[in-house]
């Protein structure tokens, strides 16, 4: 991969990838400034935001979110070292998490998923070259992959309640009543807290 | 002892409920009284002194994260369960379900106790047990017919918890005088109101009738536009519930279709004017108050069910309601008839 960085009219820095900037070239602060202003931040605590590119999403949620608990993933180490080189601030106010593998979570990314089940939010902008892989985990990262939730079962609830043949035939985990769907006929701690949810929406 | 109480329904419910707690507290009278509410009606805690501690179900929280693409997927699993630890590590005595629904049976059985008493489910099967009452109340009080019994005197029954009779009216008309009349014309539920016109009219009329009343209208901060695009020259105050029992203590009269504050009216004694349209059901959740002063206008398709929208090409029951109606309630407190009441005015015996 080929990384450069160019400075915009406005002398703000850009991180490129093979030829495409990894967030808005002409106005990255502009661009930043509407994807915070679409998240609902009063009613968040922590996120984990999806694709770190340049920074400056990150930087503006700081700024305009000082109460929340912000986590970054991204897989390219270039991306971390322009963000620590232009938000030196801001990198130490961030957790940063580093994915050595691609499109994988880690063991290290994955308790951290699975004890704060923080709210994910993608930045596609810096999804640029890698928007399958990116996908991937986004999908991983919210729990709506059967691999990463064959993991969560094996680890936290028994396997011994879930019928995950039953979750393999959905091709897309949307929604919690497929979860559900999949409980075994038995009557487990799983089971009964399954149905005070389903109630919910039924 | 400490004693679980799941209260999981609406609000007017919840303050309904406050008629138990004194003869709870009177048949355990050293137990601690916990109570599991909605998240959504905090602000009235402060109206249960009686309550050592209240525990949320977020409800519509996780019916929200549920929709979500971007919210881990179990993450409403967490936060029950979070909320069942909190539950457990209290390590209760007695629950008592008050509630009567699906969802909170379950809940029963995913929190310990040593007795448990109220629809709740065993091994995931919905055990009602041997109680008469419960079973009576679980045919019956669900359907459209009127029922027998009041919700407090079947949870009386259920629970074997003494009720007292319905207090008092304290403050009530006095004709002559100058008397504070306080109206909700807007509940949360559209079948329940009446239009917003005939309010008007009825305001107007009973300006003519009784010019030295005081008329307040009052509703939510959710309410305030409407209120205030439709009444332009009234006094409106939008208030918290806190507030809003605060002048109704200060007033004479209520007239409001709106479930809590109708309760509310009964508990601080004013004459309470419930305006019975859409899925009311006064026999069954009338003000607990003595007397008590329903309009139930009687059209065919009146109470409707609960969750279901008017199915009428236009409101029957609200427009079967007249605003004369509501003023001859006035002329019976002056101990006279102007109109003859075209459609029934029940008076429900307690």
């Amino acid at each position: 991969m080929n990384f450069i960085t160019q400075s915009n009219s406005q002398s703000r820095s850009v991180l490129f990838e093979n030829g495409k900037a990894l967030c808005s070239y002409l106005n990255p602060e502009k661009e930043a400034l509407a994807w915070v202003a679409r998240q609902e931040i009063q009613k968040m605590t922590d996120v984990l935001i999806l694709g770190l590119g340049a920074g400056y999403h990150v930087e503006q949620l700081l700024r305009q979110a000082p109460h929340l608990s912000i986590s970054v993933v991204d897989f390219r180490p270039e991306c971390f070292r322009f963000f620590e080189e232009e938000f030196p601030y801001s990198s130490n106010k961030v957790k940063c998490f580093y994915l050595r593998d691609g499109a994988h979570l880690d063991q290290r990314i994955f308790n951290f998923v699975s004890d704060i089940q923080p709210l994910v939010l993608p930045f596609r902008p810096a999804w640029q070259n890698h928007e399958h892989q990116f996908a991937d985990l986004y999908t991983q990262m919210t729990f709506r992959s059967l691999e990463v939730l064959e993991k969560v079962f094996h680890q936290q609830i028994s396997s011994q309640e879930m019928d995950l043949s039953k979750l393999a035939s959905q091709k897309e985990l949307l929604h919690l009543k497929n979860i559900f769907e999949s409980t075994k006929e038995v009557e487990s701690h799983l089971s009964l807290k399954l149905s005070v949810l389903r109630e919910l929406w039924i | 002892m400490k004693i679980l109480v799941i209260s999981l329904l609406r609000l007017g419910d919840l303050l309904m409920q406050k008629h138990l707690l004194a003869g709870l507290l009177k048949k355990y009278p050293n137990a601690e009284i916990h109570f599991l509410i909605r998240s959504e009606f905090q602000s009235i805690e402060f109206f249960f002194p009686e309550v050592k501690k209240f525990f949320h179900f977020d409800g519509l929280r996780w019916q929200s994260l549920m929709q979500k693409q971007n919210q881990n997927i179990l993450r409403p699993l967490k936060e029950l369960t979070d909320l069942l630890d909190r539950l457990n590590n209290e390590k209760f005595n007695l629950i008592m379900n008050w509630t009567h629904q699906k969802g909170s049976a379950y809940l029963v059985e995913l929190i310990d106790a040593n007795e448990k008493l109220g629809l709740q489910t065993r091994q995931g099967q919905f055990f009602l047990g041997d109680n008469i009452w419960l079973k009576e109340f679980n045919n019956h009080f669900g359907t459209l017919g009127p029922s027998k019994y009041h919700y407090l005197e079947y949870l009386s029954r259920i629970f074997e918890i003494e009720l007292q009779p319905p207090p008092k009216v304290l403050r009530s008309y006095v004709p002559g005088q100058v008397n504070r009349v306080i109206v909700q014309p807007l509940t949360s539920d559209a079948k329940k109101n009446w239009a917003l016109k005939n309010f008007r009219k009825w305001i107007q009329l009973h300006r003519e009738n009784f010019p030295l009343d005081l008329i307040s209208l009052i509703g939510s901060p959710s309410e305030s536009q409407i209120l205030h695009d439709e009444f332009k020259n009234e006094h409106i105050h939008i208030l918290s519930l806190a507030d809003a029992y605060e002048l109704l203590l200060d007033s004479h009269v209520l007239v409001t279709g709106d479930t809590a504050i109708k309760h509310l009216g009964a508990w601080a004694q004013i004459t309470t004017i419930e305006l019975a349209l859409g899925s009311a059901q006064p026999s069954k959740t009338g003000a607990w108050q003595s007397p008590q002063y329903v309009l139930e206008p009687k059209v065919s398709c009146h109470p409707c069910p609960h969750t279901q929208n008017c199915s009428q090409s236009s409101h029957l029951c609200g427009e079967a309601l007249s605003a004369e109606s509501i003023e001859n309630l006035f002329f019976q407190f002056q101990g006279g008839n102007k109109w003859e009441t075209k459609q029934r005015t029940t008076f429900p015996q307690l």
